[in-house]
């Protein structure tokens, strides 16, 4: 749903055009957290394995057959879309094709998000200190909430 | 069906060839943290169901745990589960018997 209280971060305008207006601390952290997965993608980390879920959960041999063949195109369409937003952050406009690619993207890294903190109940939140070190990845995890139902209700106008 | 009594055949029941025939479908599982605006929209561009019927099918997700969102052969099936991967649904698909 989006906020009463600001405008959407993306939005078709009265011309059909989708006009991007990120907050400037989005801009700057949104391509770090890219950059930061990025890196991840090629190991065996607990905070990628969720963008790799299990094909065949009755037969590991065929499972593990489905990996093979898929895992190499999803680390490169999740590198793909990464390297977009990057690149498209700054833009005023974005084609669909383009914000597309921001959703899958997007969805993405708050999956890792999503697994780095541990979200296991719908809507459960902890009692976070100012201090915390998972504080900042709680305040991306809720920002890109935003901002993906903000995509999606674009791409669906 | 023939009204003539049935030739004899050998049995095609050999191990494996029932399972052969049977559909495979395709789950998708309740997940903490994709937003249901987001699962609703993936499975309405997938698979060109309507709105109505792509909520429906999130909130059977949601409040049952998972729902079959496709059905089919088994190549039919992975190219599903792997379409679902990449927008980053949990799915799995298993044969219907």
């Amino acid at each position: 749903m989006s906020s009463m209280f600001r405008s959407p971060w993306v939005a078709r305008d009265r011309t059909g055009r989708i006009a991007l207006d990120l907050p400037d601390g989005l801009v700057a952290a949104l391509p770090r957290l890219g950059d930061e997965v990025d890196s991840l993608l090629n190991s065996d980390s607990p905070a990628i394995q969720r963008l790799f879920p299990t094909a065949y959960p009755d037969d590991p041999e065929r499972d593990a057959g489905y990996q093979a063949m898929v895992r190499g195109e999803l680390i490169d369409r999740h590198r793909d879309g990464i390297a977009l937003i990057a690149a498209t952050i700054d833009d005023e406009y974005l084609t669909d094709e383009q914000l597309g690619a921001w959703l899958t993207t997007v969805n993405a890294l708050r999956l890792v998000l999503g697994a780095v903190l541990d979200i296991s109940d719908d809507g459960a939140e902890p009692d976070l200190d100012e201090d915390d070190p998972l504080l900042p990845a709680w305040q991306m995890y809720h920002v890109l909430s935003l901002l993906l139902d903000d995509i999606v209700s674009a791409l669906s106008s | 069906m023939s009204p003539t009594a049935p030739v004899e055949v050998d049995d095609p029941r050999v191990e494996g060839a029932e399972a052969l025939d049977e559909p495979w479908i395709v789950l998708v599982w309740n997940d903490p943290v994709n937003l249901m605006s987001y699962v609703t929209y993936v499975l309405q561009k997938l698979f060109g169901y309507s709105k109505a019927k792509a909520t429906q099918l999130m909130l059977q997700v949601h409040h049952d745990g998972r729902a079959v969102v496709s059905s089919g052969s088994r190549e039919e099936a992975e190219r599903d589960v792997f379409r679902l991967h990449e927008y980053g649904l949990w799915a799995t698909m298993q044969q219907d018997r």
